[in-house]
């Protein structure tokens, strides 16, 4: 008996070979492989409409795969501080600048070669982020509830009676932009950063909305009259055909960038720096302008949106140095408020 | 339990290799079919995308086409539109195609409504197309505001250069068209760029998010086509297109198929493990059983124990006839044993008779009247009294009674004993005693004298005042169970050969002692190995004769004496 076993599993053995050889022969060539050189991996806490053709011409363009992460700027900054080192993410990309001068500690120093074609005040110093697209911040009103001889022209007017509880503004908690208004509102105010906010808060009438993106929705359903938020985000609300204008303040704004960077001990380095290189040069900072309703950071690159633009000049270093503070102070407010 | 493992094993060795033997072919050709599948859906979009090379080779040649879209207004317009119409006509279920001019705007489009479109001729396709000159490029489109979701583009020029670009779209409308009727309902489809990014999913592939599982899988270096599921992938590529085309179909054998039919086999193992106890238990009780009780039994014969039987009530006759026969045997074996003791015995009482009646009495005890007569008649006193004992001692010996009383035997003894002393001229001494209450107790005669006889002639024929004590007693272990009787003399002692050979029980042998042999072996005969006559030499000197009998009161209520006088 012992003998027919062994037959038997004899038998049964060179079968499955057979199988398995058939098996792996027919699908060999079809399957892609992918080298660990050709990947790099991203963070982005941009949109899916403006990352998403940008990676998908990167991608058909160098023939590296990218591996994307979503979520939001602060999120992502979190994660790649904490998991430093044994990490393998290689480029952060999306969220204002003076985020990234906060986490500048994982993030690569790299100046790319097209630095000199980037408007001066965008130009990193020492490296820690490269400049991406410029967003204003704008005022937006409803056109229906708003007569536009009435609406705000300047920060100060913010904070007229007739407008407490009506104005729509993202948790700056949540939303970078929404942290650079308020620290251009500390700013332009020129007032004690915590007598600025308690002020502002009472404006709001303690109310946030989630994002600088559901300010818009605010506005343009009616919900609040007038809002702050990023250029970007209000022309392509208008574009898609929401009733709502855009003000500039005239006694100028903040255009912050977003930025891009290489995270430290990145994996894909090589890939990380084509990467960024890819992000500044003309065909990328063209789609920003003509698709995606941005400003480019380059100097020759043609402009829609208002020339005549005030810009302050914006204190990047102070921002991010006084972040954690200045958010801690308006948690304060907000909690004392019961929000 | 050799048994179990010999039914068992092979239908479990048998039924595990048939169900992966079943397993594998059945797999095997499904999995044949299912790459026929993938390839036919694959073959399929190839001979659409052959047909889209054809139709845009015949416009990118087109000089008047070219011509249209340099010039900037629609002048003629109806004659491209036309054009573009007629060739069109065949493949506008499977896309809508337009003409672009060189920066970018849409200037013909065979789609519904009005596109007031624009590409971006520096980027994605029509880059590529500008690039690739004379081939059609096909790209996952990335347009959010259109509604293709895959496009194709061919630049079209002439002598005088570049022109503008053909662009072939093709929304999810127009893939579920081309490939309607290629997969079933309970397959997914997935078509994929070379990116693994999803250009289409449709069926079970939708639901599983296939390109997004497949990407992941790619780029942390997994297998690919590792089932998802429950469900089988099947990748094939086209290099003409690239794109891969993704064919997702249910697994034949799902987890819970191959579960049930393992399951079937268990329990059939269990049932058949079951059958094969009971028919081992059964077959215990008809074979092992009767022979392990057989070995018993025989065992049990083999210590002597003769009385033992066996059942004879077996299930199978032969076993049954077996145990009978045992039986029989077993009884006749006591029989026999029986009847040889039985033998034994009886050749002992004759040989005792033999030994015993060798005269006739009525002629002794005449004669030895008259001798005591005449005696008398002349005066010789020790006459009388020799022939009296003598007589007395005759009387005993003759008698066909084989046992006498205590005091009977010890009267014989006294009366040898003065028979001796006349002899011996007053050389020794006899003096018997006993104890009243043992006077009734049974023995055989004529056994005490002749010790005597030998304490006489041998002990004390070298001396001149030698003393026979004659001690009759109660004795052994239970107290009243053995009678002793001690015949001591202070003698020269007897010789440590003849306690040897008595011992030994062959004093027969030896002529001069007879009577110690003869008395040892009477009594064993009597009463068995268990009493006797035992000699010894005593410390102080002489010789000790102990003899035992088991203590009984007399037999018979018979007032005859045979001690009498």
């Amino acid at each position: 008996m012992k003998m027919k076993l062994r037959k038997r599993t004899a038998v049964a053995a060179a079968l499955s070979l057979c199988l398995c050889c058939t098996a792996c022969g027919t699908s060999e060539e079809a399957v892609p492989s992918v080298p660990e050189e050709n990947k790099l991996v991203v963070y982005t806490s941009h949109k899916e409409e403006v990352y998403a053709p940008i990676i998908k011409e990167f991608e058909e363009r160098t023939g590296i795969w990218v591996e994307l992460h979503t979520g939001g700027t602060s999120e992502l900054l979190e994660e790649i501080a904490a998991g430093n080192g044994e990490f393998t993410c290689d480029i952060m990309f999306g969220g204002g600048i003076e985020s990234y001068s906060a986490y500048k500690d994982c993030l690569e120093p790299y100046i790319c070669s097209r630095n000199g074609s980037i408007k001066e005040q965008y130009r990193s110093v020492d490296g820690s982020y490269t400049a991406f697209t410029e967003l204003p911040i704008v005022f937006i009103y409803n056109n229906k509830l708003v007569d536009s001889s009435q609406a705000p022209t300047n920060w100060q007017e913010l904070f007229y009676e007739s407008w407490q509880g009506n104005i729509a503004f993202g948790d700056p908690q949540k939303s970078g932009s929404s942290y650079t208004m308020l620290v251009t509102l500390i700013q332009v105010m020129g007032m004690e950063p915590e007598v600025t906010l308690r002020q502002f808060a009472r404006a709001l009438d303690y109310n946030v909305s989630a994002g600088s993106g559901q300010a818009v929705e605010e506005v343009s359903s009616g919900v609040r009259a007038i809002g702050l938020t990023l250029e970007e985000t209000a022309l392509k609300a208008i574009d898609n055909g929401a009733d709502i204008s855009v003000v500039y303040p005239r006694d100028g704004t903040s255009t912050l960038p977003d930025g891009c960077a290489i995270v430290e001990g990145a994996e894909h380095e090589e890939n990380a720096r084509c990467f960024i290189e890819f992000i500044v040069g003309d065909d990328v900072q063209q789609l920003a302008v003509e698709r995606l309703h941005r400003r480019s950071v380059l100097e020759n690159m043609q402009e829609t949106g208002d020339n005549g633009m005030k810009v302050l000049d914006f204190d990047v270093e102070w921002a991010g140095e006084h972040r954690e503070e200045i958010l801690k102070i308006w948690t304060d407010i907000m909690t004392e408020q019961g929000r | 339990m050799c048994m179990l493992t010999a039914s068992v094993l092979p239908l479990a060795v048998c039924s595990l290799f048939l169900i992966q033997l079943f397993q594998m072919k059945i797999s095997r050709d499904y999995r044949v079919m299912d790459m026929e599948l993938a390839e036919e859906v694959n073959g399929r979009l190839e001979l659409l995308f052959s047909e889209f090379e054809e139709l845009t080779g015949k416009f990118c040649g087109d000089g008047e086409i070219a011509e249209a879209l340099r010039q900037s207004d629609s002048g003629n317009s109806g004659e491209v539109y036309r054009t573009l119409y007629r060739e069109t006509k065949e493949l506008r279920d499977y896309a809508w195609f337009e003409l672009y001019g060189m920066d970018g705007t849409c200037r013909y489009s065979t789609g519904t409504g009005t596109y007031q479109r624009r590409m971006e001729p520096y980027w994605g396709i029509l880059r590529k197309a500008a690039e690739e000159e004379g081939r059609l490029v096909v790209l996952r489109a990335d347009d959010p505001s259109g509604d293709a979701v895959l496009q194709a583009a061919r630049l079209i020029g002439d002598a005088q250069g570049n022109a503008g670009f053909f662009v072939i779209n093709m929304g999810l409308q127009e893939f579920e068209t081309a490939l309607k009727g290629t997969y079933g309902g309970q397959d997914g489809i997935c078509i994929l760029d070379s990116f693994l990014e999803t250009v289409y999913d449709a069926g079970s592939a939708a639901g599983e998010n296939l390109g997004e599982v497949l990407r992941e899988r790619l780029l942390r270096n997994e297998p690919i086509q590792a089932d998802c599921n429950g469900n089988s992938i099947y990748l094939d590529k086209s290099e003409k297109m690239g794109l891969y085309t993704v064919l997702l179909r249910p697994q034949v054998f799902t987890a819970n198929t191959v579960n049930s039919m393992y399951s079937v086999l268990f329990i059939m193992i269990a049932v058949l493990f079951a059958v094969c106890t009971l028919l081992v238990i059964n077959l215990s009780n008809r074979l092992s059983r009767p022979i392990h009780v057989l070995n018993r039994t025989m065992h049990e014969v083999q210590v002597g124990n003769l009385d033992t039987r066996m059942q004879e009530d077996w299930p199978t006759t032969e076993f049954a006839e077996m145990s009978g026969n045992f039986n029989f045997m077993t009884a006749d074996l006591k029989k026999y044993m029986e009847n040889q003791v039985e033998q034994q015995k009886q050749m002992n009482e004759i040989q005792i008779a033999m030994m015993q009646a060798q005269l006739n009495p009525h002629f002794l005890y005449n004669t030895l009247d008259t001798v005591k007569w005449v005696a008398k008649a002349n005066h010789v006193p020790e006459i009388v009294t020799l022939v009296s004992k003598l007589a007395k001692i005759l009387r005993a010996a003759i008698s066909k009674e084989q046992f006498t009383t205590l005091r009977g035997e010890m009267e014989l003894v006294e009366s040898y004993a003065e028979i001796q002393r006349i002899r011996f001229d007053g050389r020794f001494e006899c003096v018997c005693s006993y104890d009243e209450k043992l006077a009734d107790c049974e023995l055989p005669k004529l056994v005490i004298q002749p010790i005597v006889e030998n304490a006489v002639i041998h002990g004390l024929s070298e001396c001149e005042d030698g003393h026979i004590q004659v001690d009759a007693f109660a004795g052994g272990t239970d107290r009243d169970s053995v009678l002793v009787v001690e015949v001591r003399d202070d003698g020269c002692g007897i010789g440590q050969e003849v306690i040897d050979r008595l011992n030994n029980g062959g004093l027969q042998e030896r002529t001069g002692h007879i009577g110690l042999g003869n008395v040892d072996k009477i009594i064993r005969l009597n009463y068995g190995e268990a009493y006797g006559v035992k000699i010894c030499r005593p410390k102080q000197g002489g010789t000790l004769v102990t003899l035992t009998f088991p203590l009984r009161k007399e037999r018979t209520a018979d007032a005859e004496n045979t001690g009498g006088r």
